[in-house]
């Protein structure tokens, strides 16, 4: 790539991309630099377009060009189609016309009703539900009251106040000439929420991980022998602090610095400011190497994809060269401070919209645990299984563990066999029967870190709806035998002698591919197919290696 | 004008009426831009009666020269 013309999104080049992220992002581009920005966009091969229609009560198409630029900033592209001005919102413009309208967006100022709070809510819900029937479309609300909130399918998700120099989200100038009484700010703060945040929470890939720089972004000053040469103002703690809500939501954290390893322990141990401790980070890569090969070996660490990947850092060139290298790892700049790197951080897409991961500090000490792992397997799996005594965990239809799998499946990108991405309902159909995959050893309990779904489909077949399992449980030589397992219990409930294991090719599953090819193929697939295993293969390959466990648990 | 995506050699003669792109959302989008631009606020019936370009600019110098 050449950084100085090749065009990326916006028609910018990489360099003018990085530069205007702080400026975009908290709105402090004009609206004629907005409209430049669109019309460089035209020819453009954007890779994501999304069809939307707004229902509405009053204007929003003040809020159409801010909804663009800051969705093509992040490389999608709106379609959006404003629906006529109903206060009944009967959708009565819903017609079986072709066109893909992919998300419904609602936006109801509340003035122009007199129900009570409560009245008003039940009314709004059934106007969702009602919507979200007749379209078979995801639904995003956005209600215009004293404050604004945002829903998401019926659950409110967020607050938007006005900044701290304004006073209102209101100026009745403009009512009388546009129909909307929003502020022109207003305007561009809701469309970057939804367009930043909300509306990709229904198709970017959940982001996992947060590597950040040290050296004027979590920190003033540069890191040397003397603490007192690193001053933490305001500003960087509230980045810190936005970090450790980070965490506590289920991301990792990660240090990428070009400091002595001696010294960054030394920070994160003894200086007084400090809101982040060694213990945060599953990784810490404090040398001289480039950033672009501390950033693989975090990837290889933690068996993420790029794409799950927030890399923030004040300097432009690691930026730049970071983005060269994965171009599909979110970057962040701290360039104008890091109080521009905590707002621009908060737009941009798949961080904010993550519900959180419960078992994050699960996950976290399993990372911190693959150190010691692979200690032991550099002398053979063998070694690793008499010394780990690792256990298989097999629950087959634990309501318990329910909401726990949905969640793992909807977000397990690369080893995801069928990537059906069922929902709860689908988990419950009454010929279907899910089953949860656990693991622990002596290092640390992994959890759930896997899934199936399995449907009667025949007198004596059943057929794999779902198949899951967390990339950090890999490289222990036990995904056969552990997914066997749950294939076999069950294929046992259904009293069966033959599973049919259907798989999908997608663009990031690349290792549940071979898994697949692995185990049950003779030759690589080159499309997605599916394959008829009998009882005796699967109770073959779901032997567990000598030394290792199996508890199973629920029905069967 | 810019964001009507008005040629220079129309600007002059710019009209409301007779302007295609010049619709009720782009009349509030060229306010929205010209407060910004030059940072005033306007009364709502400024906005409302302004019918070509060269309203625009008397409105845009009175407020300025307030």
């Amino acid at each position: 790539m050449n950084l100085e013309i090749d065009k990326i999104n916006l028609g910018l080049n990489l360099n003018d991309w990085i530069e205007i992220q702080g400026k975009l992002l908290s709105g402090q581009i004009s609206r004629i630099q907005m409209s430049d920005l669109l019309k460089c966009s035209i020819d453009l091969n954007i890779t994501r377009t999304k069809n939307i229609r707004i229902w509405r009560n009053f204007a929003v198409e003040p809020m159409e060009i801010a909804f663009r630029v800051l969705g093509l900033y992040w490389d999608i592209s709106y379609n959006l189609k404003f629906m006529g001005y109903d206060d009944s919102f009967s959708f009565t413009e819903i017609t079986t016309e072709a066109r893909s309208d992919e998300i419904e967006i609602i936006m109801v100022d509340r003035s122009h009703y007199k129900f009570s709070v409560e009245d008003f809510d039940v009314w709004l819900q059934a106007r969702e539900e009602h919507l979200a029937e007749i379209s078979q479309n995801k639904v995003v609300t956005v209600v215009v009251d004293e404050e604004i909130t945002i829903r998401v399918l019926g659950n409110e998700v967020a607050r938007i106040l006005p900044d701290v120099s304004s006073e209102s989200h209101f100026d009745l100038r403009y009512e009388r000439t546009t129909g909307s009484r929003l502020t022109p700010r207003t305007h561009f703060l809701i469309a970057r929420e939804l367009s930043t945040t909300w509306i990709p929470s229904f198709f970017i890939p959940p982001r996992k991980l947060i590597a950040v720089d040290l050296d004027y972004t979590l920190h003033e000053g540069v890191l040397g022998e003397l603490l007192n040469e690193v001053h933490v103002n305001d500003d960087f703690c509230s980045l810190q602090d936005e970090l450790v809500v980070a965490k506590n939501r289920g991301f990792m954290l990660a240090i990428i610095t070009k400091n002595d390893r001696g010294d960054v322990l030394d920070l994160l141990k003894n200086h007084p400011l400090y809101r982040l401790r060694e213990s945060d980070f599953v990784a810490i890569e404090a040398s001289w190497d480039s950033k672009q090969n501390a950033m693989a070996r975090i990837l290889e660490k933690t068996r993420i994809n790029e794409e799950a990947v927030l890399f923030i850092d004040d300097n432009p060139i690691e930026l730049l060269q970071m983005k060269a290298t994965y171009s599909k790892m979110g970057v962040v700049s701290a360039i104008d401070g890091p109080a521009v790197a905590c707002q621009s951080l908060s737009s941009v897409p798949g961080y904010r919209s993550q519900s959180g991961d419960t078992l994050g500090e699960t996950r976290i000490l399993d990372i911190q645990s693959n150190e010691q792992r692979a200690a032991l397997i550099e002398n053979g799996l063998m070694s690793y299984y008499q010394t780990a005594k690792p256990i298989f965990g097999v629950s087959v239809g634990d309501l318990d563990e329910l909401e726990r799998l949905v969640d793992l499946g909807k977000r397990s990108n690369q080893f995801n066999l069928t990537l059906s991405r069922l929902d709860e309902a689908s988990y419950k159909s009454i010929d279907s029967l899910w089953v949860s995959l656990s693991l622990k050893d002596q290092f640390s309990d992994s959890g759930i870190i896997g899934g199936l779904v399995i449907e009667k489909s025949g007198i004596n077949l059943c057929t794999v709806q779902e198949l899951f399992l967390s990339c950090r449980v890999l490289g222990r030589g036990l995904e056969t035998s552990l997914i066997c397992q749950g294939i076999l219990h069950g294929m046992n409930v259904f009293n069966v002698d033959s599973v049919v294991v259907p798989w999908v090719i997608g663009p990031r599953n690349e290792p549940a591919i071979s898994w697949l090819t692995s185990s049950f193929l003779n030759e690589a697939p080159v499309s997605s197919g599916s394959v008829t295993m009998l009882e005796g293969q699967i109770r073959q390959l779901s032997e567990p290696p000598q030394g290792v466990k199996v508890e199973v648990t629920g029905r069967d | 004008m810019k964001l009507m995506e008005i040629g220079t050699d129309e600007v002059a003669l710019a009209e409301r009426e007779k302007t295609t792109r010049w619709s009720s959302l782009m009349h509030i989008e060229v306010f929205f831009a010209l407060e910004e631009e030059f940072d005033l606020r306007f009364a709502d019936d400024e906005m409302a009666f302004a019918e070509s370009r060269n309203d625009l600019v008397e409105i845009v110098l009175a407020a300025l020269m307030k």
